[in-house]
Order: structure tokens, then sequence, then C-alpha cells
């Protein structure tokens, strides 16, 4: 049997890519598992932010961090739940995984876990020069993934 | 075992020159601001400019690179500012240091430990929360509310601490309606408005941002002048008023809300009243403490002073046991107070050495300009800038020059404070041109072109407001210009 990863995150949870996977999934014939990375990396960016403009003292920084946590993993729960429901409606084997780290990295970990032969993720728009200075995450994930990449541009 | 430390090594595919070049950016940019300081302080003094003021320059336009980069966090900035002023000679070590005592400083001080004490009860949530139950009635009311409170609460404490403290109740109200993120125009709109109130709120006293007093001081410094707790309320809560309608209506044109029954949201806050109970003796005392200051700030403020009567608040709170010294350090960000210290000496040591004034000639003065001109590109200026550096830093780098460019124009030096001060405060459109805008992204339930969009309109809005307010309001309040 084929296996197919469905690569998710918090800023890039990409409905068109969801509906897609599932739809590859039930032509292939093949056993979907998706995955949701929580990425702290955008976040955590986000609160040094806070603290270094904002000047927010320790423990309100700290709150605000757990609460914004809580609601990515609220968010990543559902989507993951919406997931399963529309894969078992059509008849997709399908398994679910919420995992928390670098996206890259816990990807492609998914990816060699199940000796998937398709990931499928989502990419945001970014510009040449953009993505030249900074890197892209994506780009090494499509580098160093060692099966199919099907990329969906949100 | 090899195969889990191989996927821990991370690929850079970028071509080797550029990923050097990417890892090696920090040496260079701070050898090129070396060079950079080195040769402005090299050249030949230009006319107009003492050798003085030449290092005064040098020193002003590094801190300006630093804060805009921020290769450096912002407080540390300003300590290279403090100890550069007097190793370059430009102002005594006495002086430059005493500036960390300025009034201002210790107002922000003050006021910040109030607003800690006021979260830390509960007292705010319970505020926020009485009023914004009685925005239940739909869900345009419910943005209103969402909008006005955060803003009136900013009035008395620090637009970020509002932002903060208010960020979960929006998540609730979020929930209790099932918004998902990407879907919600209604979700969208209600991080938005929580957000643009608690900005444009925080601009209408001393209390919503510290870079109010910040201006205050660097006028005090400059030309020996001030605006008082109640002239500067008189001056901007119209445009403030005025900001929030349009906010209001550029919310709902922008976010068509895709739900009318917010009965669900309505219980939220109902049951998280009831969740608070009775209010404590100890929120009543606070809250009291906080009135009776609000009320001296407002009425003796300009002849006991600001920061007296913010450090007796405090100082009572600890007397009737309301907060421990833990508390305060868990609350307060100390940085703060390097920050201002610094920024108070560089606006004093521009002015002094007469940089500022030399700026203004060698760029505005010479443009032709009348005084509306100036007063319009002030305001740009420090309306777009503020998008993308601190507020704080803005306040730092253009009131020292918009000061000595008003008295070549005719322009009242107080006008000019309010016309960096306020603006500055004013940032719509990106993430992180504030953190209450960082808050309302950090939900994951707006995108940053939905910031953009709204939040530029929102920015030439008010450049508009503003003038226009300065111009037909401000001459019955006696500053004109």
């Amino acid at each position: 049997m084929i296996n197919v990863v469905l690569a998710l995150s918090t800023f890039e949870p990409g409905p068109e890519a969801i509906a897609s996977a599932i739809g590859f999934s039930r032509v292939k014939e093949a056993k979907l598992f998706a995955v949701f990375v929580l990425d702290s990396t955008v976040s955590a960016a986000i609160f040094d932010k806070l603290t270094d403009i904002g000047f927010i003292g320790e423990k309100p920084g700290a709150e605000l961090e757990a609460a914004v946590s809580a609601e990515y993993r609220r968010q990543a729960a559902t989507t993951l739940a919406e997931v399963k429901q529309a894969a078992d409606a059509q008849g997709v084997e399908c398994e679910i995984e919420m995992v928390e780290g670098d996206f890259v990295d816990k990807s492609l970990e998914v990816v060699a876990r199940h000796a998937a032969d398709t990931l499928i993720i989502v990419r945001t728009r970014k510009s040449f020069l953009s993505r030249l200075l900074t890197g892209s995450g994506m780009e090494n994930l499509v580098r160093q993934a060692p099966c199919e990449i099907k990329v969906f541009e949100a | 075992m090899n195969r889990s430390k191989t996927a821990r090594v991370k690929v850079d595919a970028r071509p080797l020159s550029i990923v050097v070049l990417s890892r090696s950016a920090r040496i260079f940019a701070f050898v090129a601001i070396a060079l950079l300081f080195w040769a402005i302080v090299s050249w030949p003094t230009p006319k107009g400019l003492t050798p003085t003021g030449q290092k005064a320059l040098a020193i002003f336009v590094v801190s300006l690179i630093l804060w805009v980069s921020q290769l450096l966090p912002l407080a540390i900035t300003s300590l290279f500012a403090i100890v550069a002023l007097p190793m370059m000679g430009v102002m005594d070590k006495a002086k430059a240091y005493s500036l960390f005592g300025n009034e201002a400083v210790f107002f922000i001080m003050g006021a910040f430990i109030l607003a800690a004490a006021m979260v830390k009860s509960g007292l705010s949530s319970r505020v926020a929360l009485f009023f914004l139950k009685r925005f239940g009635g739909g869900a345009k009311q419910l943005i209103l509310g969402l909008l006005l409170v955060p803003a009136f609460m900013a009035f008395w404490m620090p637009e970020h601490a509002v932002a903060a403290m208010l960020f979960p109740i929006t998540l609730e109200i979020i929930h209790s309606l099932e918004l998902r993120p990407g879907q919600s125009a209604f979700a969208k709109s209600v991080f938005l408005a929580a957000a643009y109130g608690a900005i444009v709120g925080g601009v209408a006293t001393f209390l919503g941002g510290a870079r109010n007093p910040l201006a205050i001081a660097i006028l005090r410094q400059t030309t020996g002048q001030s605006i008082g707790f109640l002239e500067w309320m008189v001056a901007v809560v119209p445009t403030v008023l005025i900001l929030l309608a349009i906010a209001y209506f550029l919310i709902l044109y922008f976010f068509k809300s895709e739900i009318t029954d917010i009965s669900r949201a309505s219980a939220v806050l109902e049951a998280r009243i009831k969740e608070l109970g009775k209010p404590k003796l100890e929120e009543r005392l606070i809250g009291l403490i906080m009135l009776i200051a609000i009320v001296c700030w407002i009425t003796i403020g300009k002849t006991v002073g600001l920061a007296n009567i913010a450090i007796t608040a405090v100082v009572l709170m600890f007397v009737f046991k309301l907060v421990t010294w833990k508390d305060i350090e868990d609350y307060v960000n100390w940085g703060v107070i390097l920050m201002y210290g610094g920024a108070i000496a560089l606006g004093y040591g521009v002015a002094s050495t007469n940089v500022a004034a030399w700026v203004a000639k060698s760029t505005v003065l010479s443009w032709s300009l009348t005084p509306l001109m100036l007063m319009t590109i002030i305001v740009a200026l420090s309306i777009f800038l503020t998008e993308g550096i601190s507020n704080v830093a803005v306040v730092a780098i253009l009131l020292p020059l918009g000061i000595s460019a008003a008295g070549s124009f005719g322009i009242d030096p107080k006008v000019m404070t309010l016309a960096v001060a306020v603006p500055s405060g004013l940032a719509y459109m990106l993430p992180m041109g504030t953190p209450a805008n960082a808050i309302a992204f950090s939900s994951g339930f707006i995108k940053v072109k939905d910031m953009v969009k709204i939040g530029f309109i929102l920015n030439v809005s008010s450049i508009i407001v503003f003038i226009v307010i300065a111009k037909v309001y401000w001459p019955l309040l006696g500053l004109k210009f």
C-alpha cells in the first residue's frame, strides 16, 4: 500500500491541500498520515519582539504565550479532526498526529517513520529575493525529502 | 541511531556565497556602522556645526541605524548612546547619567508598576468585562465594544498591557462562536478591533504609551516648555474619537460579519464575570488609588509633578500590601528604564550641540515649505516610520529635529511635540509595528494582507484627521502653527 503524508502547520493549514491530499489518497488507494506541526518559531519570534519593543514583563509575556500555544493546539486538533472526518467519509484510511518543533525536521521525521511515498505540503508565496536571502524551510524540505513531493501554493 | 542523527542535520541548499554572506551579515553590518561613525567624526567639520556637534551627529546616526535595524535590542542601543555621549566629549558624564533620573523615566516606571498591580489583581479584566458585556446586543455592537473598551482602558494603562489582558477574552469569544481561522471575517474583526482600540486609545494620555512622557521630557530638555496631563488629553481626545469611528466603519466594511447571533459570546462574558465573583478588597483599593492618582495628574500634575504622583501611588500600594515586589518584578520589563533614559540623553545631546538645528537647516529648511507642509511631512513620517521601528525610537529620532525645525517655521514646539508623539503611536499596518498588532496576528486568524489593507487606509485617515484637528481645533486651545 502507498503511504501519503500531509504536513500542515499553524500559519499554513491549507484547506485546498487537505482536499487534494484526501482525493489523491483515494485515487491511489493510499493510506494518509496527516501531521500537524506546531511550529513554535513563529510565535517565539513574535514574543521576542513583544519583549524588545513592547517591554512586556516576564509573567504577562509567559501568560500570553501560553494562551497562544493553547490556541494553536486547539486549531491543530480541530483541523486534524476535520481531515480524519473527511478522509473517513471518502473511505480513505487515515491516521492523524500532532507534533511540536521545526516544520522541516518534523515533516522529514514523519516521512521516514511511515516510509512515505508522497509528501504533500503547503507553501506561502515568497519573493525570489526573500527566499534567496532568508532561505526557505520549504525549499530545504523539497530538497531533502526522500520521496515525491506535492507543493500547494497558499 | 545514525538515521536520527542525520535527520537533525539541516542542509542549507542556497549557493555557498549567499550562505557565507547571510551568516556574516551581522559582522559586516557592525563593521560598516563603525566605519560610518569614524567617517562622520573624521570629515572636515561642516559649516554651521561645531566639532562637538559633529561627534553628537555621529552618535545620533549610529543610534538611528541601530534602532531601525534592531541589530541590538532597543535598550542596549540606548545604553550605547548614554555611554558614547560623555566618552566623545559631547556631554559631561555626570549630566549624561543624571538623565536616567529624569522625571519622565520615573513617571513611566510608576505607570508601569500601577498597570502591573491592576493586571495582577484582576481589576483590569473585571473592568474590561464589565464594559464589554454592555455591548452584547449583536455582532456590530460587540465589535464596537471591542474597539471602545480597550481604547478607554488604554487611556489609563499601557496599550500593550491592555492588548495582552484582552487577548484571552477575545479568544473565548471566538471559541464560543466556533469561528475558524481563514474562514471567519467576524473573527478577524474581533481581533483587529481589540488591537486598534488599544492603539488609538494609547495616544490619548501619558499612561497609554510611554513615548508620550518621553516626548514631553525631550520638549522640556530642549525648550524648557511642557504640556500638562489635562492639556494633552483635551488636545488629543477628539482625534482619538474620530479615529475610533473611522476604524469601526472600516472594520465593518472590510470584514462583513457572517454571524448575527452572538448570544453564546455574551454568555461567555457573563460566565467570566460570575467566575470573578465580587470585587476583592485588594481590587477596590487598587482601583481607588488609581482613581486618586488620575485625578491628581489631571488637577495638580503640573505643580506637584507627574512622577511624584505616580511614585506616591506606588508606595501606597506597598503600604497597604496590595502588591509584592515579586509581582512587580514579574510584570514590569526593566529594559524600559534603560530605553527611555538613553533616548532622553540622546535628544538632549543633539539639541544642546546644535545638531538638530543643523540637520533641520540642511533638510526641511532648504525645501521652501510652508508650516502646513512641514507638519504634514512630520506627521506622515512619524506614522509610516512607526510601522517599521519602535515608536519610542521614532520620537527619539524625529522630535529633536522637529522641534528645531519648528522654531524656524514659527510653529509652537508643543504642536511639534504632539505632531511626532501622537502619530508615532498609530501603527496599524504591520504585525510588528506595535505589540497590540503582534498579539492580534499571533491568534492565527489574521493574515498580514488583512492588516496592510485596512491599516494603510487608517494610516492615511490618521494623517488627514490629525492635520485637520491641529489646524481647526488646536488654535482654540492656544496651540498654533
